[in-house]
């Protein structure tokens, strides 16, 4: 296992030197002068060449790359072009702002959609099943923005009893902060859900048709005991792997449902860093985002030998 | 005759009954009370202002877009500032005296104006925060305006303090343009205390003499400013960025709402005071509430914000004057005004803002809409039907508008155009690079024509963002530096002529902004420049909530 692990992790350092280089290029590859966006409509060559030239954007690309990359060694992700704001530290902000809000709204996913997903297959072709089936296919059409602005208008509006919108930080005041993430949090977990339901459901169908399904029944084993000791641990373990790819793209941020709550998070933090052309703040927060991607998968390596005992590392 | 008139209605006298003494007292107690009121408002409360994005920086004209400016000059404050009228008036001047040459400007200070660390305005501030601005090392983004690089090669050869009270600037030349150059709201001139910076130099925070003093900011959350409580307020009535500025409202939260649907849901709830310029298309749903709950009140106004459609002159069909002509002829610029501010704002082909002094009936005189003029001009400049791609963002919902009705119109008078939308960023560098065909564009308020007509006009050898590359048009504008104001008015007119001649781009309409704000905010008044100005404003916590009577 200590092996595995450790070959795992020596593999992150070769694959995040691949993909600084694909952003690093790609970025730069999109139409789009971050010194124009920094000047606005009072420029000129001369004062864009200045900012060009004070930006370190004159230099070639392969010689900004390698300055970037010798930074990166020492930890120095560089400075926002637009707010001069250290990118590691703006990094670690936003994402506990996201930890906050994602990690609430995957779990609540998490635990409700298992179950529902279990229920649904055990039940399978009865009304419940078709319940769960149509309430998640809704969940799944229906496009997360618009779900949050519907919730924005009925529990901010129409019944106020919640914020529309803005962030408290859990450390500062734990009620406030709850009543912020009431909103966005159940915007997320109406469309993780569906994923996750689905996902499970399809599972333990398949598992429900397995010999030793049949044979624990023969056995005379309780219903409860054959759909929690022998349906969940089997379908379980391939609904991990879904279960971790989508923690990861939380955790990278959500971009929609942070911009429609103004909540200061990751996601948001990227896309107004692409709409400034804000190279170091893209590089920096892309190359983390793969790193918590890289990182989470291997999370999920790890764990699935707990629950699919013919997997074993190796 | 009078004693006469006295027999027939003999006067009437009333005796000085006690109760009628009590209620002419209280009813002029009232009334005082309800004046003084109205005259000074409340103090107290905070007001919640969506912005859509996070400011840049609090390093006045350095690091900034319209958010930080609208933000910074609520700290800080310059020599000059512009009035309603967009002409320029002392702010943290009393008085200006301009030499006979135009080369020296003094500018004699007003006394008892206090810097948010509590040390009193005197001339040496002045010069250290002038200095620090024209020195590269800052990054003062307007620099090449004051240091004989920009194009029309002014320079401040020096600045002094001639005693405690009074500063003077020394200028290469002559620029009657000067005044309005320092008071541009894109480039702050604010006069900030040397501890707003590092001991090395480094920009730390704004101490200035502004209404509000810089409270925390959050990145990403938002920017709290506090009342400043010794602010020193000039004595007219608030006027632009000068006269009466007294603030009343404790805390200004600057909350960022990137998303205009959740700012709307945000005013609603009560959750935020004020939206301002909304998007057209918001216009309608708000004023609905607003009839029918009033609980929010809208503010309509025109702005100095200039519209336009981009032709590229290096193009080779699209740089001949026929087919520029054959564009204009093709666009019915009522209609487009109308599609795309709802009818707010007239059509504006002029540089010269309809809002601005300097506006007359000839520049009213555009190439009358004729689309079948247009298809034989368009002919005739050997147009055979070639896809013209004309570029447009998202962003600027104003600029999308535009670009529907002008392909539409365009279409209808026999050209194949495509749009293509882009990310604001893309567009803007194709638009410094020349890499455009046709360019759904804007440019954002100026005060004074010249300086509109100054950053459209150019060598294009020089800079590819210069639209109108013509050797008159180019003196024209340089002699708009020092003219009078009767000669101001003559050159414009002979620019406008020309222009219309030549047609170099296709100027739409000065932009229509609508303002929002819940019942309870008081004194509200929005302006020209499209910002919010949040002095003067208080609020009646008595009408939170509660639906107009």
């Amino acid at each position: 296992m200590i092996r595995y692990m450790g070959i795992k992790l020596a593999l992150l350092l070769p694959t995040l030197f691949v993909v600084s280089a694909l952003i690093f290029g790609l970025i730069r590859q999109i139409p789009g002068d971050p010194a124009a966006i920094l000047l606005g409509d009072n420029q000129n060559a001369a004062a864009l060449a200045a900012v060009n030239e004070e930006l370190g954007l004159n230099d070639t690309v392969a010689a900004q790359y390698f300055s970037w990359l010798s930074k990166l060694g020492s930890g120095d992700f560089g400075q926002s072009l637009m707010t001069k704001e250290a990118v590691l530290p703006a990094i670690g902000k936003r994402f506990l702002v996201t930890l906050q809000v994602v990690l609430p709204a995957f779990l609540i996913a998490v635990f409700i959609a298992l179950p529902a997903g279990l229920a649904a297959a055990y039940y399978q072709k009865t009304w419940i099943d078709r319940l769960i089936v149509v309430v998640a296919t809704f969940s799944l059409s229906v496009p997360s923005f618009w779900m949050a602005l519907l919730l924005i208008y009925q529990f901010g509006i129409d019944w106020p009893i919640l914020p529309t919108g803005g962030f408290v930080d859990i450390a500062s005041d734990l009620r406030e902060a709850i009543r912020h993430l009431i909103l966005p949090v159940t915007a997320l977990v109406f469309v993780e859900i569906a994923i996750l339901t689905r996902i499970m459901r399809a599972s333990a169908i398949e598992v429900m048709q397995q010999d030793y399904i049949v044979h624990a029944r023969a056995k005379g084993i309780s219903e409860m005991q054959v759909v929690f000791k022998h349906v969940f641990p089997n379908a379980f373990a391939p609904s991990l792997t879904v279960i971790g790819l989508i923690l990861g793209s939380l955790l990278s941020g959500t971009a929609v449902i942070e911009t429609v709550f103004g909540i200061p998070g990751l996601g948001r933090f990227i896309v107004d860093a692409i709409y400034a052309r804000d190279y170091p703040v893209i590089q920096g927060t892309l190359l983390f985002v793969v790193a918590i991607y890289l990182l989470v998968n291997l999370l999920t390596d790890l764990l699935y030998p707990l629950f699919d005992p013919r997997v074993r590392l190796s | 005759m009078k004693q006469a008139l006295n027999d027939i209605h003999p006067p009437v006298r009333l005796r000085p009954q006690p109760a009628y003494i009590c209620m002419l007292i209280a009813v002029c107690l009232l009334i005082y009370t309800d004046l003084t009121r109205a005259a000074e408002g409340k103090t107290g409360g905070e007001l919640v202002i969506a912005i859509s994005s996070d400011i840049r920086s609090t390093n006045p004209g350095v690091n900034r877009d319209g958010n930080t400016d609208a933000v910074l000059y609520h700290i800080v404050e310059s020599l000059v500032a512009f009035a309603d009228d967009s002409s320029v008036k002392p702010l943290l001047a009393e008085r200006i005296h301009i030499s006979g040459d135009g080369r020296t400007y003094q500018f004699t200070l007003r006394k008892g104006v206090y810097f948010h660390n509590g040390t009193e305005l005197k001339a040496e501030h002045v010069v250290w925060s002038w200095r620090r601005l024209l020195d590269p090392a800052t990054g003062f983004r307007c620099l090449d305006w004051y240091d004989g690089q920009g194009n029309t090669g002014l320079r401040i050869e020096e600045i002094k303090a001639t005693n405690d009270y009074q500063v003077e600037f020394q200028l290469n030349k002559a620029s009657s343009l000067f005044l309005h150059r320092m008071a541009n709201l894109q480039c702050l001139t604010g006069i900030v205390h040397p501890d707003s910076v590092n001991a090395d130099g480094t920009w730390k925070r704004p101490v200035g003499t502004g209404p509000y003093s810089l409270g925390k900011w959050k990145r990403g959350e938002g920017v709290y400013l506090h009342r400043f409580r010794r602010y020193s307020s000039r004595s007219e009535a608030r006027d632009g960025l000068t006269g009466n500025k007294t603030p009343y409202l404790d805390t200004l939260f600057f909350r960022i709402t990137p998303d205009p649907t959740a700012a709307m849901a945000a005013l609603f709830s009560g959750a935020v005071d004020l939206l301002f310029a909304v998007p057209p298309s918001a216009r309608h749903s708000l004023a609905d509430r607003a009839q029918r709950r009033g609980d929010i009140k809208l503010y309509d106004y025109l702005t100095l914000d200039w519209t336009t459609l981009l032709i590229q002159s290096d193009h080779p069909l699209l740089g001949k004057p026929t087919m520029r002509r054959a564009i204009a002829h093709a666009l019915a610029h009522n209609q487009i005004a109308e599609f795309s501010t709802l009818g707010m704002a007239p059509a504006n082909a002029s540089a010269v803002q309809s809002i601005s002094p300097y506006f007359n009936e000839k520049h009213t005189q555009w190439l009358d809409y004729n689309p079948q003029k247009a298809r034989q001009l368009s002919l005739a400049a050997g147009y055979q039907g070639e896809e013209l791609v004309l570029q447009t963002n998202r962003k600027y919902s104003y600029m999308f508008d535009n670009a529907i009705a002008i392909q539409a119109m365009l279409h209808a008078a026999g050209f194949n155009v495509r749009l293509q939308v882009l990310d604001w960023a893309s567009q803007l560098s194709n638009f410094l690079k020349g890499e455009f065909q046709l360019s759904s564009f804007g440019y954002s308020a100026r005060s004074h024509p010249a300086l509109l007509f100054g950053t459209f006009t150019g060598d294009r050898g020089v800079s590819l963002n210069y639209q109108w590359d013509d050797p008159i048009a180019r003196s024209l504008v340089a002699a708009l530096e020092n003219a009078s104001e009767e000669e101001t008015h003559k050159i414009l007119d002979q620019l406008f002529t020309r222009y219309r001649e030549q047609v170099p781009m296709i100027g739409l309409y000065n932009d229509h902004n609508t303002d929002v704000t819940r019942r309870r905010v008081k004194n509200y008044q929005p302006w020209a420049f499209g910002r919010p100005r949040l002095w003067g404003v208080w609020l009646d916590e008595t009408l939170a909530g509660k639906p107009d009577p």
